[in-house]
């Protein structure tokens, strides 16, 4: 609607006028006897009258019965006419009309229109927005309608719902995308047009976004696609709010939602009006639900709290927009309290207790091990329509805020152990230059500065030092039309430098200050093979610094303890530097192809990817250290070469008369580090979904009514590595080291689960009713950290109220 | 709900401090901490109840949650018939005396023992870590009468003999209840000596 007045594709839409060539040449017609076998034909001609150009599309009636349009040349072609003599209708949009008499014995008549004074008021002018950039990447959308993400809490989870996307979880509120088998640091998250500025370094780390608050998500499955900068090596999420509307009334929506599991409330709302040049929006959501709870037994501390709220304000004028968007998400988040463990004996009773050690009855409390995450955005924003090209100037700043609480002694266990707060200040400038020589594309700069304190008073030595980041990014972003194809190529150089101030294990400071520079590059290319098929293939060079944590970690985390690329080396613990262990970034190699069919209620998409990760980034297993709190197995953050590769398949089918709607979503992966030979821990394992749904328009007063099934099978991961039981490690034949990736239990047997729902409109209302894990079925995902000691949740059902005016 | 007014107040803040100080340079560096996670050693005193000079035995690990592997002193050398009270003490990274937390924690907190059956005559048995039932003789108790161990007492066995000696501490918060074992809770520390008995 009125927020394509902000995209400039728009913009460059309504300023590019077709330019046609003038034709001239011989024009005929044919006249014979027809008012028998109704074989009377002729041609004829539309024209501008001022400019003399051919009107292409002009409307040509006979009698108001038969009817033409005028081609390319502003020729057309009428027959199968049974009258000789006619009254012939021309009209075109801007045009007076004309009516004009004629004979088929006559000459092919050249028809010229002059422009109507009253030209239209308005006119609207709807386009998908093509980023440049990112025409020749396999992306999918997914929005706010969608019926799987009734009652969703968070943005992982409502990220599965698209296909190539998994989840990596720590319990059931710590809930990660993960794209082609990459998560965290290798996701690049685009939140309400900013990189999101947060801890992505632990795999328990969520990013802060709340799904409430947005309107679509999209996954774009290349590598570097190089207008969102470095370590998108999976690819990129895009999470964009809704818009508000200029010259909109005032409206807005707002829903709730009731759920049985957890005993949750989840409640959100929207208000949005707009002016001639000003529009503004709020909107505000919140959770509050209680501990979760398996077929069998309750997830003891697994409730969760959320609270956001955002408001945006546009403001347009003739070659300038200008918007300024504020928002906060603040998040508790419980984590089961039997997952807490200390050393190897705890891990292995940890291991076999079911239900978990500190299983209570149901409660609404929320005590340790929990997360507090607060995370502010503002976003300045404003684009000049230049006399040659587009402007683009953003400014975000965002200022995020995490504390982990684990169990401790005493009073500590009021302190936070882990307690950071991140602050980002970006800026970024894109010029979408004008065609050029058949070129089009941009040219962008990017600037960003974090800067990662701990906050004093967690009483224990910081896992991770403190640090400035300086970052800063040029791009160049092409695209070329040939015949019948359309090729981009796009080139990016990064640098970044950090600065780094911790504190060892003695508590004695160290600093280091280090650069890292590189180039990323993609290349791709789209075909429409017809009008019906299309093919996308698009190769991606990504590059990734090496993150804080992998650099600095030190000390335990979670069950096991970890040391870091420049914490420990070959038994040595000490403060290495880029001079004593050179750690080369990461480099990605992304290869997608993706194929696309749609046609008469089919829409069939395909992509298979191949990624070669050089320097691959990981923590595995060293050995065993023994402690004074027992024995540790101990982690150590090692490079290697990676390959992921695999395959997403989805298939929409909507029935003839639209009643019965079907959804197929396949996601295939392989994973294996290439140098080693072996697999990795937390590869998602392959799925297939299959969803069927009934619509129905009325139904007395019931509007729009929906009822489907959704199916999901998750298949037992077989790429997991070997399996080393907890015991193993303890007693007097123990494993001292071990050096190469394994696991503590067999990956969990692979699981169907089945939701069904129901929803219908009643005047302003919408009722959505839902069922999730309708079997009830006791399953463990082999994503979930937390799979060692629990059972995933059971049957949910959920209730939802939406209201819009 | 846990973030009230007060902590938005304090976001709020956070938000403006963060805004106005981030820019400033670099040589905000993390305060030292002070660690009382870490448990570094273990200090074991065995004091004859019937006179006679302590005998004090240590773990230790002073790099923490580092990879180097801990200290033991020992072995643990008592007496033919000869009863000891055992005081047990612990210290961090810093030298703070965690055994002191742990007593004025004791409501969360055990110490559990195990050993080679047949080394001492009092407490009979092989210790309560298999078998929380199993005789201990405590003689300290925390506010809910249940016992603690940073003190206890020991009478050895009239014949000689060596094995072992294990000391488990667990952390048990909401969950140390008189039917408690060790394998409930977090374990705080896990060590193994080995102990003679012997003229």
């Amino acid at each position: 609607m009125a927020s394509d007045f902000f995209k400039p594709a728009t913009l460059c839409f309504l300023a590019l006028q077709p330019l046609f060539l003038l034709l001239s040449g011989e024009v005929w017609a044919q006249s014979n006897d027809c008012q028998k076998d109704c074989s009377c034909s002729f041609t004829g001609r539309v024209i501008d009258k001022q400019t003399g150009d051919p009107l292409v599309l002009a409307t040509v009636r006979v009698n108001n019965d038969k009817g033409a349009t005028t081609d390319e040349n502003g020729y057309f072609d009428l027959s199968g006419l049974c009258q000789e003599e006619f009254d012939l209708e021309v009209s075109y949009l801007g045009y007076k009309k004309l009516v004009h008499h004629h004979h088929v014995h006559h000459d092919p008549p050249t028809i010229f229109l002059s422009p109507d004074d009253q030209m239209l008021e308005s006119v609207l002018v709807e386009e998908k927005l093509a980023i440049s950039g990112e025409m020749t990447q396999s992306e999918t959308t997914l929005e706010r309608a969608d019926p799987s993400l009734v009652g969703t809490v968070s943005l992982g989870q409502a990220l599965k719902e698209l296909p190539g996307v998994g989840t990596l979880k720590t319990g059931q509120n710590v809930v990660k995308p993960v794209v082609h088998g990459l998560h965290s640091n290798r996701l690049v998250i685009i939140n309400n047009g900013l990189r999101h500025g947060n801890q992505n370094w632990g795999t328990e780390h969520a990013p802060e976004i709340d799904p409430d608050m947005a309107e679509t998500f999209t996954v774009v499955k290349g590598a570097g696609a190089v207008k969102y900068g470095p370590e998108a090596l999976g690819g990129v999420i895009i999470v964009e709010p809704p818009s508000p509307d200029l010259l909109g009334h005032l409206h807005g929506e707002t829903e709730l939602t009731g759920y049985s599991n957890g005993r949750g409330l989840k409640g959100r709302m929207l208000l949005s009006k707009g002016y001639t040049d000003f529009a503004w929006q709020v909107q505000a959501s919140g959770v509050y639900q209680g501990d979760l709870e398996t077929p069998d037994y309750m997830l003891t501390n697994t409730g969760m709290r959320e609270q956001s709220v955002g408001a945006t304000t546009v403001y347009h004028k003739r070659h300038f927009d200008a918007s300024l968007s504020y928002s906060y998400t603040g998040q508790e988040l419980g984590i089961l309290r039997g997952s807490v463990t200390g050393n190897l004996a705890d891990l292995g009773v940890a291991l076999e207790s079911e239900p978990p050690e500190g299983t209570r009855d149901f409660s609404y409390e929320i005590r340790n091990p929990r997360q507090e995450t607060a995370h502010h955005l503002v976003r300045l924003s404003a684009s000049y329509d230049l006399p040659k090209g587009l402007l683009d100037l953003t400014y975000g700043f965002q200022y995020n805020e995490r504390r982990e609480f684990d169990v401790r002694r005493g009073t500590n266990n009021e302190r936070p152990s882990i307690d950071l707060a991140l602050t980002t200040h970006s800026l970024d400038l894109e010029w979408q230059h004008p065609a050029w020589q058949g070129l089009s594309g941009s040219v962008g700069f990017q600037g960003e500065y974090q800067d990662n304190n701990n906050i004093p008073g967690t009483n224990t030595i910081p896992f991770v030092p403190n640090y400035n980041h300086t970052r800063w990014g040029f791009y160049v972003s092409e695209a070329k039309d040939f015949a019948g194809f359309t090729v981009e190529a796009g080139v990016r150089l990064d640098g970044i430098l950090s600065s780094v101030r911790g504190r060892d294990n003695r508590n004695d400071l160290y600093t280091n200050d280090y650069q890292y520079t590189n180039i990323s590059a993609s290349l791709g290319m789209v075909k429409e093979l017809s009008s019906r098929i299309t093919y996308r293939s698009h190769l991606g060079l990504a590059w990734r610094p090496p993150s804080i944590a992998e650099l600095y970690s030190f000390g335990k985390h979670q069950f096991v303890i970890e040391y870091g690329l420049w914490r420990y080396r070959d038994g040595i613990t000490t403060v290495f530097d880029e001079d004593t262990r050179e750690v080369p970034a990461e480099k990605g190699y992304k290869w997608v192809h993706s194929l696309d069919y749609e046609n008469q209620g089919w829409r069939l998409g395909t992509t298979v990817f191949a990624n070669y990760i050089q320097d691959f980034i990981y923590s595995r297993p060293e050995g065993i250290t023994n402690t004074v709190r027992g024995a540790f197995p101990y982690f150590v953050y090692e490079q290697t070469n990676a390959v992921m590769a695999g395959a997403d398949f989805s298939a929409f089918y909507t029935g003839v008369k639209k009643r019965w709607n079907h959804r197929v979503l396949l996601s295939l992966l392989y994973g294996r580090d290439v140098a080693d030979d072996a697999y990795f821990v937390g590869l998602p394992p392959q799925r297939i979904g299959y969803r069927i749904q009934y619509t129905l328009p009325s139904l007395g007063p019931l509007q729009d009514l929906k009822a489907g099934m959704e199916n999901e099978y998750s298949f037992r991961q077989f790429m997991a590595p070997e399996v080393i039981p907890v015991e193993r490690f303890m007693g007097d034949d123990a494993i001292g080291t071990v050096g190469s990736v394994f696991d503590f239990l067999e990956a969990p047997d692979g699981y169907l689960l089945t939701d069904i729902y129901i929803s219908a409109a009643l005047r302003s209302f919408e009722f959505r009713f839902r069922v999730e894990n309708v079997l009830n079925t006791e399953y463990r995902d082999y994503t979930n950290r937390l799979r060692y000691f629990a059972d995933e949740p059971g049957r949910n059902f959920l209730i939802s109220v939406f209201y819009q005016f | 709900m846990n973030i009230n007014v007060m902590k938005k107040y304090q976001l709020v803040w956070a938000l403006i401090g963060a805004m106005a100080f981030t820019s400033c340079g670099d040589d905000d560096a993390p305060d030292a901490e002070n660690p009382e996670e870490i448990i570094t050693g273990v200090t074991l005193t065995f004091t004859p109840t019937g006179g006679g000079s302590d005998l004090v035995f240590t773990a230790t690990d002073p790099d923490g949650e580092g990879p180097e592997d801990l200290a033991v002193s020992g072995p643990i050398q008592l007496s033919l018939n000869t009863t000891y009270e055992l005081s047990i003490g612990m210290e961090g990274l810093d030298g703070e005396d965690i055994g002191a937390e742990v007593a004025e924690e004791d409501e969360e907190h055990q110490l559990f023992f195990s050993w080679t059956d047949g080394l001492f005559s009092s407490p009979a048995g092989n210790g309560n870590i298999d078998n929380a039932d199993d005789d201990v003789d405590y003689l300290d108790v925390d506010g809910n009468g249940l016992p603690v161990g940073l003190l206890t007492e020991w009478s050895t066995s009239a014949t000689q003999g060596a094995g072992t000696f294990r000391v488990i501490l667990k952390h048990q918060p909401d969950i140390k209840s008189a039917t408690s074992t060790s394998s409930d809770g977090e374990t705080d520390v896990d060590l193994t000596w080995v102990l003679q008995v012997q003229e």
